[in-house]
């Protein structure tokens, strides 16, 4: 009877996940898997396959040093993206959290939300308007005499990169930040006054502690989609090459799938690393106990 | 010695007065109680004492230090929260070691002091623990331990027993007495449950829509309220409203439809005069047999026996419609039986209309 009833239970279950279990397994398990097996093959230039086991791809990847060089290049710029969005979404977040009455703060995140709606590729092209060599900012600076030439820091660069993402990532950084903010009992704060500590006190010992997990989260939602990034340092990032760029080159122009699939899985190996100690030592099981 | 006066504290949020005209004065080493319903300006009143906020007029004096503007990490004050407030990402130790270390005190006195403090509540067991893993009385006593050890002149307490269960408050509340009297400390404690400030404290003020309506010993309070309002908010009472027939020095007599009523009354009365008399269920003696006395007496039916344990309390209708509540410990009356009850003329309590 017991059992009757517990079957019964995971069938409904198993209906209802059905549609998911199917679109996940179509587009995202089978290309998962087949990219696997890729990895493992014998690959050449011009899409020739050779489908014999090899881990010569992954030794490839890790041991070449231009690869190597592109791997550490690509976490650096992801994790300086990330610091930089931190910094720019940290006081935002507090702000709408802890000083805007009602749910106010809600209203004005739509309204950050609202740039979101506009195409991807179309942002970015508009950065290259603003910033490239004939662009907003450089014409400005040079009308009002402040600089000869163009300047070029602000195009074909890293920096440039790190402004493009930070425009479109700002959102991601700025709503868990709010949420875990928000979620602090105003108590907490009060309690930690009571017991001695003022204002700069209360932030470093219960609100920026408290609010790991949503740096975590904010985190996670910036650095695994900058490691996979190539559009914006294809169009914004001159010389710059990250990881993505290099998967990219290696699927479609080169040809060498499996060693493409090698590095993709690297890559999802990093992210998930990554993944693992955040939520081990952030906090963020305290998200969703 | 008085530690904590409070003089004509106002506040007002927008047009809504939370606190009218508090004058209260605590002295060092008392325990005394804000009693009253919900939504009467108690949590206010505490926290214009902890400075979490600011009194619209009124000045408050910490042994004689003016305080309006002082926040609360730079008064003598601390504060167990409703909610308890533990940091969930510290341990026990180091909920309890917030404080000092705020006060960047050496670590081994940190260490020494926390381990005291955990000893008196009995939770040194515990502060490796993370406070999410512990029950609501452990809660209940680290929260109690992070304040007190700070060692402050006065502990603000805001109905920290409130989520017990009715066993482990009534435990509580001997304990957080024996505490307080042991350290000798002044506590302010928060509550609206009138047996517990009964059984807490030195002195208890009633509070009522934002005003503070009387202060006192509450044996005082309870066998002598000053009003309606008081006498019902400690407990169950009987109400007889009459009109004074005659009075001679001390001692008057009433009468209320048929019923005649003998008292004592310390205030004036004049004959003609319409007062309140009051009787606890607990002054009321029940008997089948008839009286002869009709004084101080009234006949009826049983019409509800109330089990509480202990006692019962006994519901009576006498032949006019009025209601009385009797105490007993022995409930050997049936509902429609006929009963007696009669209370002694020091029993009874005389509020003038």
């Amino acid at each position: 009877m017991n059992l009757e009833k517990i079957r019964r239970k995971i069938s409904i279950n198993l209906l209802y996940s059905l549609p998911a279990i199917i679109y996940l397994t179509i587009f995202f398990y089978i290309p998962l898997i087949t990219i696997i097996v890729y990895s493992f093959w014998h690959g050449e230039p011009l899409y020739r396959v050779v489908r014999t086991f090899t881990l010569e791809n992954y030794v490839k990847f890790y041991t070449e040093e231009l690869s190597q060089n592109i791997f550490i290049l690509t976490n650096l710029i992801s994790i300086a993206t990330f610091l930089v969005i931190l910094a720019t979404a940290y006081p935002i977040a507090y702000f709408l959290a802890r000083m805007v009455k009602g749910d106010t703060g809600l209203k004005i995140i739509l309204l950050i939300l609202i740039p979101l709606e506009m195409n991807y590729l179309i942002r970015v092209f508009a950065w290259r308007n603003l910033l490239g060599e004939n662009g907003l900012l450089n014409s400005l600076l040079m009308f009002l005499g402040l600089v000869e030439q163009p300047l070029t820091i602000f195009f074909h660069s890293i920096p440039a990169i790190i402004i493009v993402v930070l425009h479109n990532a700002l959102p991601y950084a700025i709503i868990p930040l709010y949420i875990t903010i928000r979620s602090i009992p105003e108590s907490l704060y009060q309690a930690a006054m009571d017991l001695g500590s003022n204002r700069i006190s209360v932030f470093f010992r219960v609100t920026l502690p408290l609010s790991m997990p949503g740096v975590a989260i904010a985190f996670l939602f910036i650095y695994i989609p900058m490691m996979g990034e190539f559009a914006i340092p294809a169009l914004v990032g001159g010389k710059t090459y990250l990881l993505g760029n290099l998967i990219v080159r290696q699927y479609l122009t080169i040809g060498n799938w499996p060693y493409a699939s090698a590095s993709t899985i690297s890559l999802i190996l990093t992210t998930l690393i990554v993944m693992f100690i955040l939520f081990k030592f952030l906090g963020v099981r305290r998200l969703y106990e | 010695m008085v530690l904590l006066e409070l003089v004509n504290i106002y506040k007002y949020y927008g047009k809504i007065t939370a606190l009218e005209d508090i004058n209260l004065e605590v002295g060092k080493g008392e325990l005394l109680t804000i009693l009253g319903p919900s939504g009467s300006g108690k949590s206010t009143l505490l926290k214009i004492i902890g400075g979490f906020e600011e009194p619209s007029r009124g000045k408050i004096y910490i042994n004689g230090k003016l305080m309006n503007g002082v926040p609360p990490y730079a008064r003598p004050t601390s504060m167990v929260f409703q909610d308890l407030a533990l940091f969930p990402h510290l341990n026990v130790f180091n909920n309890i070691a917030y404080g000092l270390k705020i006060k960047k005190a050496p670590s081994n006195e940190i260490k020494k002091k926390v381990r005291e403090v955990a000893e008196l509540l009995h939770i040194e067991e515990l502060l490796d623990r993370r406070v999410t893993q512990l029950s609501g009385g452990q809660q209940q006593r680290v929260a109690l331990a992070r304040s007190l050890i700070l060692e402050p002149e006065i502990l603000l307490l805001d109905e920290p027993l409130g989520p017990l269960d009715v066993k482990l408050r009534k435990e509580m509340q001997l304990e957080l007495r024996r505490i307080q009297k042991r350290l000798n400390s002044t506590w302010i404690y928060v509550t609206h449950d009138h047996e517990e400030a009964m059984v807490m404290s030195d002195r208890v003020a009633i509070l009522n829509s934002g005003r503070i309506i009387d202060v006192g010993v509450v044996k005082e309070i309870y066998e002598k309220p000053k009003n309606r309002f008081i006498a019902e908010f400690l407990g169950e009472v009987n109400i007889i409203e009459c009109i004074v027939d005659h009075v001679e020095g001390s001692a008057f007599t009433a009468s209320s439809g048929d019923l005649r009523i003998e008292g004592l009354t310390a205030g004036k009365l004049e004959k003609g005069d319409r007062v309140n008399i009051l009787v606890r269920p607990e002054k009321i003696g029940i008997t089948v047999t008839p009286l002869n006395d009709r004084k101080n007496s009234v006949s009826g039916k049983v019409v509800e026996i109330i089990y509480k344990g202990a006692y019962s309390d006994v519901k009576i209708e006498t032949e006019d419609s009025r209601v009385f509540i009797a105490r007993t410990f022995e409930p050997a009356y049936r509902v429609g039986e006929r009963v007696f009850l009669k209370w002694d003329r020091e029993d009874a309590v005389v509020i003038k209309e």
